[in-house]
């Protein structure tokens, strides 16, 4: 893929996107960008916002192995890995031959992640982090490229296992899914509740191209002083009254990252101010937890996320 | 040290443009500095070349910030938008190379021979100070030429110290002016006074020494003062001896004088 021929495929797989999902743009974009930083995201927002449908969708745009976990509090860490079964070969000899997981794909839907136990989560989040499992004596490498696109819902609390502030560090965004608007509503009404139309979605993008355009990624060039207003960014998290606990330095890579990614997305050969603006959000939110003073003024992560862009 | 590659060349370019541009504008301010100080200092007949140093001072600090903030390309990136955040990022990653650089490069090269002078520079600042120094100009030669001049600064500065030797018998001293704070309770007065508060105070003179009656008054009395000097006057001295008498010779003399004591009553 030529430099010039990315802009059109992006242009072309949010344009195959938008024929299943209505609106949910920027959440379609932060998701592409998680892909093309080769970084993991969740994504949060109440029951039927598209949430499933959206990371399906983008599965069957890209000609990568697809598995779906849906988490339940049952759900157990072999289910995930995989596990050691008794085999009998032809001469009648039984063998331990290992069974792969749903985790041995290229891009994984977890369902609802906070549904399963902390075991099994972990489970999953060392596979995000390592990108190899474990089982038994046997390490397995995980194929490139990797990525998990989880699912919560803020709501229906009881019965969930919320993720620890660590282990939801290992995600690079943290997207919010909201409601729609008037207009697309009413579209998605027009689309979903007439007659049945099977949308036939073709991949658009392959294995090696996302691999180069992960190369390509990282490879967008930064203004010096546009890094050390990244940096200033995240620094900042950690002196703010509002903020109990800032972000990490991991946040800092994310958000520099996450900003090359979305300027690639843009077809722009260097990182905009504008950029790291707007990824500030998804890479913050997630990795901050507000203070009482801040609860107590009903702020939520996103109001003292624009107070430190100001 | 990069590479003379042509985006490293032109952006030397740039820069050396902005340079020239910075310094002929700050000499043009510097000039203008120099030549209203020179018109002051005629007005009030001070030497011209104290403008030298007025011009030096400015044009030195003037110049220095100017091409702090000029060569700067975000202030070229300011004047020329289309060049918006990429020009400072081709500048920081003149180092690095990948496709992406490289094309980054060729885009910021084609939007660079965009760049004019023209951009750099206010024609109607430029016009509005070479007004003002013909204006000053001419002023300046009007008051040489005539020899205009509102006070001779020299000699109200001499006055100045005149009056100021006048005054300096009452100059205060450090140890007069210095503040001793009085923790006595005499700053609050009389103690009975104080407690009066707002009752009204009733006052009474004695009538005996204060009363006048007019029937006793009579004209006052013409005296004559005399001389009472007496009429010699003449100074004595007096004079103590001691004499080396010895001992027993003493005693003689005195029994003498008292024996003559005594006849005398």
């Amino acid at each position: 893929m030529r430099l010039e021929e990315t802009k059109k495929t992006f242009d072309r797989l949010f344009h195959d996107m938008n024929k299943v999902i209505v609106g949910m743009d920027e959440v379609l974009k932060q998701m592409v960008v998680a892909l093309l930083t080769n970084s993991h995201a969740i994504l949060e927002g109440y029951p039927g916002l598209a949430k499933t449908l959206s990371i399906r969708t983008l599965s069957q745009l890209l000609s990568l192995k697809f598995s779906r976990i849906q988490n339940t509090p049952d759900l157990m860490p072999s289910d995930i890995t995989g596990t050691y079964i008794l085999e009998e070969t032809s001469g009648g000899k039984r063998a331990f031959k290992f069974q792969p997981g749903p985790v041995f794909a290229n891009l994984i839907l977890a369902d609802e992640i906070n549904r399963a136990t902390p075991k099994t989560q972990s489970a999953l989040l060392e596979a995000m982090q390592e990108r190899q499992v474990t089982v038994g004596n046997s390490t397995f490498k995980l194929e490139e490229p990797f990525f998990v696109l989880a699912t919560q819902n803020p709501i229906e609390q009881e019965g969930t296992y919320p993720l620890p502030e660590a282990q939801s560090d290992r995600f690079l965004f943290k997207i919010r899914t909201e409601y729609p608007k008037f207009d697309e509503e009413l579209e998605i009404v027009n689309r979903y509740a007439e007659e049945e139309k099977k949308v036939s979605l073709k991949p658009v993008l392959g294995k090696d191209q996302l691999i180069y355009l992960q190369s390509l990624t990282r490879q967008v060039p930064i203004a010096t002083d546009i890094k050390k207003y990244a940096v200033s960014i995240v620094t900042s998290t950690r002196q703010k009254d509002l903020i109990e606990y800032g972000a990490s330095p991991r946040a800092s890579i994310g958000l520099v990252l996450a900003a090359k990614g979305r300027a690639l997305l843009e077809g722009r050969k260097y990182v905009s101010k504008q950029d790291i603006n707007m990824m500030a959000y998804p890479v913050l939110r997630h990795r901050i937890i507000l203070s009482f003073e801040a609860e107590r003024q009903n702020l939520h992560e996103d109001d003292v996320i624009k107070q430190l862009l100001k | 040290m990069a590479k003379k590659t042509p985006i490293v060349a032109a952006l030397h370019e740039v820069r050396s443009a902005l340079t020239q541009i910075t310094i002929f504008t700050s000499m043009l301010d510097t000039l203008i500095v120099f030549l209203v100080s020179v018109l002051v200092l005629i007005l009030v007949k001070m030497p011209w070349w104290y403008g030298l140093v007025v011009a030096a001072v400015y044009g030195g600090i003037h110049t220095y910030r100017s091409l702090k903030r000029h060569r700067n390309l975000a202030y070229v990136e300011e004047k020329v938008p289309a060049l918006e955040e990429q020009l400072i990022t081709v500048a920081d990653t003149v180092e690095k190379e990948n496709p992406l650089v490289e094309s980054l490069r060729q885009d910021v090269l084609k939007g660079m021979r965009a760049i004019k002078t023209s951009y750099f520079l206010s024609f109607g600042r430029l016009t509005r100070e070479l007004i003002t120094l013909a204006v000053v100009s001419i002023l300046i030669i009007t008051a040489a030429a005539h020899g205009v001049s509102f006070i001779d600064f020299r000699q109200t500065l001499k006055d100045l110290g005149e009056l100021g030797r006048e005054t300096g018998e009452y100059e205060l001293t450090g140890e007069e002016l210095t503040f001793v704070e009085n923790l006595s309770e005499d700053i609050y007065g009389n103690k009975s006074i104080a407690e009066l508060g707002s009752d009204e105070l009733q006052l009474q003179l004695t009538p005996m020494l204060t009363d006048i009656d007019i029937g006793t008054t009579r004209p006052p009395e013409s005296r004559e003062f005399k001389s009472t000097l007496p009429e010699e006057i003449k100074a004595t001295t007096d004079v103590a001896f001691q004499e080396s008498i010895p001992k027993g010779y003493q005693r003689i003399v005195k029994s003498y004088f008292s024996e003559i004591a005594k006849t005398s009553k």
